[in-house]
């Protein structure tokens, strides 16, 4: 049993609990509208039900010591490339890509879950003996742990998930103190190995990308979803056409509207207004998470904090980007949002680490 | 040292939060500019796209009759369409096609060389066609469900049952019940983006919901035996029009409602608008000498005759206010039952003077004269009834012989039958039941009790003075051997509805009773409107009654009078329930057993049909038959047994 110190509940982060709280509470009531129609009831249900697990996940992450878990960070992270690997092997095909397997009636996304061991077995790397100074050969170091789960996701294929460890990773240097020299000299070679990358492509990928360069490239093929997402969003307008009146959502119209094109769901019902009142949940969420990785007192505990409030960002400007026409589309789901057990456990293990971290900042 | 680096870390932070807030930022901008900039044209966008979409037609609810006969039904036909962008090469397609829809080729290949982006080939097509098409395998063509109507019985009820046009129910119960028959239809998009350009894609947005059925008071077979004598009795006299309404007089439930001329709803557009009228609640006419037992009615309740009081006749005439009255033959004195026996003029004014206006007149609208009698059926008319205060001095005793008044045939009916239910008058109604997709009751209309008219007493004298019309009197034609028979001829004058003067046609020749006399099942009235060969209700509209109701009085399995209560046992044994209703497509001409066609019936039907030939029966699948075994028309076995293999039509 933990026992849990009374000065670490003195510093539960209220309002990140709040946002959290909000955007499930918005997520729900969308999903909720949405089951009105073929996709059967439910789906509301099962995404509440969703996050009780997640909520007990968050407590379980919480209440243990952030610095225990990354020393077991380099486990972690096997267990977490087994899974992966796994999916060759037991994977479930859905819409060609093979990202989930069966764990009893539950099907569960490796890659989801991967990331957090991702972030921890980074930050365990950077602050081990091995890791100061940030020089060169952490730079190599890291690319390998970074390079064996990314060839492994974009096998699946989930070129989205994979390119969203990046930005993880950029921040994560930034924050360990990688001098500003080599994070130039990283650039430009990510720069030059743009066009290698481009021939590697799969046909649907590169497609993707030139339809977001050019929308009505493919109006009813590769387009559509994007093409009519913005007509969701857009015919929103300021305030939003309501439960009853949101067609584009409710006919079907929307792709993937209850996963990751949720967001032009709940554009085209609440418009403007609510969008904002969605955007500020999320800055709100992510403020709080950079400021606990701003006042944490020791590097694990900033890094960690750092590590996951970027990739809980990345991921809500990525997947907003996306639904918006901003990016091309990738397969990301939208945080607390889009319908989806492994998404919404990763992310309140996610919140559940900022807690941990805030929780104990002045132990 | 370790303090600055620290320090430094922490700014190192803040500038990533700063750069990702800039990219909050930029997605905000991003909602700024689709939501508040572009929100206009991409709302419309919205809209058109939504407008965009196929509307589908939910399944019309069936019509059937109180035993469950069908008697309109929706069968799932299919439209064809084409987006003639997506066909390569439209002659080849269009030979192919042409011979399968039944259109010319060239109209065919012209439509699909059509600039339009869609165009409809071919509405409502059977099912097999439908197949038949979608084996060419041909891009470009799709369907939309679209069912079709069909009326299976035909003239049968036709004026009860009403038809669809194309934009719902037109006439009868398909028009009154539209709301409860209609459903709620569903949506498709049909090969339509956002951009507005055409593509062959096909997606069901909202299924539609079927309508529910209705089920009628009308007894198939009372309405057939109705129908058929009435028929008979319409081409002999060369009659202008004919009606035979017939009404369960504990309930008021119309169990016939037979108009003549009649029309072929699978094919309304062909017959006269004439032809499709109820008349039996449209067409008021002038009730004569029929009218003369609901003056009895009025009068005894009122005490101001007694049966066996004596009315002297006049010899055949009386005049008042200038106008003389005949008789048809000269009468001395009678008693009141022979009044109504002899259906004599003199006698019935004498006592509708002793009456009086107000009297007479609460009374015929107690009895439902002069306001609808809120049936549901459409274009229902009150009749003629005025205010004694808008009477002339010649109204009351042209009223009590049954002139200047006029009455719908359901109006009628529904008053005698208020004498047969011992004085209490029930709304007649045609509507039992509401059932859903699945056979399930959803409504049940119980009988309506309108009002206690005279006294139950007041109403048995009268049925008795009404059976002493039929057996010693002017309805003697109207007498069923073995049943007593109540009611009362009449023949009247026209009132012209244009003219509002009398015609000098023939007029109306009627009679309307009820039987078993003691014990009334049926109220009936029958009417022939101008017959040419024929010139007294007695002897035109009364043995049409008495063949009806013979017939009726056997199917509905009515002891006749004096019989001995005996239980006949027929066949297997006594515990086999007695089949008397056995569809006509159920046995050959030469009586043995033969399997009915099923297909297209849903399992409701398909198990009612096959109730009564005790087969033991397999089913597979859910919907409505599409195959079954035996093959319609072979005959069947004892024990034989039948497998129904049942499928959802296809959505798309």
């Amino acid at each position: 049993m933990i026992r849990i110190d009374r000065r670490l509940l003195q510093n539960v982060d209220w309002p990140l609990l709040g946002a959290m709280g909000s955007l499930v509470a918005l997520s729900a009531t969308t999903l909720a509208t949405l089951s009105v129609g073929r996709t059967g009831g439910g789906v509301a249900l099962r995404q509440l039900m969703w996050f009780g697990v997640g909520f007990v996940a968050l407590l379980v992450v919480a209440s243990i010591d952030y610095r225990h878990l990354v020393r077991a960070a380099p486990l972690l992270y096997v267990a977490g490339l087994a899974g992966l690997v796994a999916i060759f092997f037991v994977g479930r095909t859905v819409s060609g890509a093979r990202r989930w397997i069966l764990l009893g009636p539950l099907s569960v996304q490796p890659s989801e879950v991967f990331k957090i061991c991702f972030v921890l077995a980074v930050v365990w790397l950077l602050t081990s003996r091995w890791g100061q100074p940030v020089g060169t050969t952490v730079l190599v170091l890291v690319g390998i742990l970074v390079g064996i789960p990314a060839a492994l996701i974009v096998k699946q294929p989930d070129l989205g998930t994979a390119l969203l460890l990046v930005p993880v990773v950029v921040a994560l240097l930034v924050g360990a103190g990688l001098p500003l020299r080599l994070l130039g000299r990283l650039a430009a070679g990510g720069v030059a190995l743009a066009p290698v990358a481009w021939f590697a492509l799969k046909d649907y990928q590169r497609e993707r990308i030139l339809v977001f360069l050019d929308p009505l490239r493919d109006p009813l093929g590769s387009a559509y979803n994007v093409i009519q997402a913005k007509i969701a969003i857009g015919s929103g307008q300021l305030l939003g056409k309501g439960i009853a009146g949101a067609t584009q959502s409710r006919l079907a119209f929307l792709p993937e509207r209850h996963t990751d094109f949720i967001f032009a769901v709940f554009a085209e019902t609440w418009g403007f207004v609510g969008c904002s009142l969605l955007l500020a949940c999320y800055a709100l969420l992510v403020m709080r998470g950079f400021d606990i990785a701003a006042t944490a007192r020791e590097p694990v505990g900033r890094l960690v904090a750092l590590g996951v409030t970027v990739m809980v960002a990345t991921q809500i400007l990525v997947n907003v980007a996306m639904v918006t026409g901003l990016a091309p589309v990738v397969g990301i789901p939208l945080p607390f949002m889009s319908y989806g057990g492994s998404s919404m456990l990763v992310s309140m293990m996610a919140l559940g680490l900022l807690l941990s971290v805030r929780m104990r900042q002045f132990q | 040292m370790a303090a600055d680096r620290a320090s430094g870390l922490r700014t190192r932070v803040l500038v990533l939060a700063g750069i990702l807030a800039l990219a909050f930022a930029g997605v905000a901008g991003r909602l700024v500019w689709l939501q508040v900039v572009r929100a206009d044209e991409l709302g419309a966008l919205a809209d058109r796209q939504y407008s965009r979409t196929v509307v589908l037609q939910a399944e019309r609810g069936p019509i059937v009759d109180r035993q469950g006969v069908t008697l309109a039904t929706s069968s799932a036909a299919e439209s064809l369409f084409v987006q003639p962008r997506a066909v390569a090469d439209p002659g080849r397609v269009a030979a192919r096609l042409a011979p399968l829809i039944g259109e010319p080729e060239r109209d065919v290949r012209a439509a699909l060389s059509s600039e339009k982006s869609f165009v409809w080939l071919k509405r409502r097509l059977p099912p097999a066609v439908a197949a038949s098409i979608r084996a060419l395998r041909e891009p470009g063509l799709g369907f939309v469900p679209d069912p079709l109507r069909l009326y299976p019985n035909r003239e049968l009820a036709a004026h009860v049952v009403g038809f669809e046009g194309v934009d719902g129910g037109l006439e009868g119960i398909e028009a009154a019940f539209e709301s409860t028959l209609v459903g709620t239809p569903g949506k498709a998009i049909v090969g339509r983006d956002a951009l507005g350009r055409d593509v062959v894609t096909e997606a069901v947005l909202q299924e539609p919901v079927p309508g529910q059925g209705v089920m009628l008071t009308i007894d198939r077979t009372i309405q057939y035996l109705a129908e058929r004598e009435l028929d008979a009795a319409w081409r002999r006299t060369k009659a202008r029009a004919a009606m035979a309404v017939a009404m369960d007089p504990r309930t008021g439930e119309v169990l016939a409602l037979a108009i003549r001329p009649t029309f072929n709803p699978n094919a309304f557009a062909d017959y006269p608008r004439d032809a499709w009228r109820n008349r039996a609640v449209t067409d008021p006419f002038e009730p004569g000498s029929t009218f003369k037992a609901i003056l009895a009615a009025a009068a005894l309740e009122e005490r101001v005759v007694r049966p066996e009081e004596l009315i002297y006749a006049e010899n055949g005439r009386i005049t008042i206010a200038r106008t003389t009255i005949r008789d048809w033959k000269k009468y001395g004195w009678l008693t009141f039952a022979e009044v109504l026996q002899k259906s004599s003029n003199v006698g019935s004014i004498k006592v509708g003077l002793a009456l009086g206006a107000e009297r007479y007149y609460r009374y015929m609208t107690s009895f439902g004269f002069g306001v609808p009698t809120g049936v549901a059926l459409g274009g229902e008319s009150r009749g003629l009834l005025r205010e004694p205060p808008r009477w002339s001095a010649l109204s009351l005793p042209t009223m009590s012989i049954g002139q200047e008044v006029s009455v719908t045939a359901l109006q009628l009916v529904a008053a005698f039958g208020a004498l047969a239910n011992d004085g209490v008058l029930m709304q007649p109604r045609v509507v039992r039941a509401f059932f859903d997709a699945e056979g399930r009751e959803t409504r049940r209309f119980a009988p309506r009790r309108v009002r206690q008219v005279v006294s139950a007493a007041t109403a048995r004298t009268l049925t008795r003075l009404l059976t002493q019309v039929v057996a010693e009197g002017t309805g003697a034609k109207a007498a069923i051997p073995g049943y007593d028979v109540a009611g009362k001829t009449g023949t009247a004058q026209k009132l012209d509805p244009r003219t509002r003067r009398y015609s000098h046609a023939p007029g109306v020749l009627s009679f309307v009773g009820f039987v078993p006399a003691d014990e009334p099942r049926l109220v009936m009235l029958v009417l022939l409107d101008e017959p040419r060969t024929e010139r007294w209700g007695s002897e035109a509209a009364a043995p049409v009654f008495a063949r009806i109701g013979a017939e009726v009085m056997r199917y509905l399995e009515i002891p006749p009078r004096d019989s001995t209560p005996l239980q006949i046992v027929t066949g297997g044994g006594a515990d086999r329930p007695p089949v008397h209703r056995v569809s006509a497509a159920l046995a050959s001409p030469a009586g043995e057993r033969v399997m009915p066609d099923l297909r297209g019936r849903s399992l409701r039907q398909a198990l009612t049909a096959l109730a009564p030939l005790q087969l033991a029966v397999d089913l597979r699948g859910r919907g409505r038959v599409v195959d079954q075994a035996p093959a319609p028309g072979e005959p069947l076995d004892e024990g034989a047994r039948a497998r129904l293999i049942l499928a959802r039509p296809a959505a798309r």
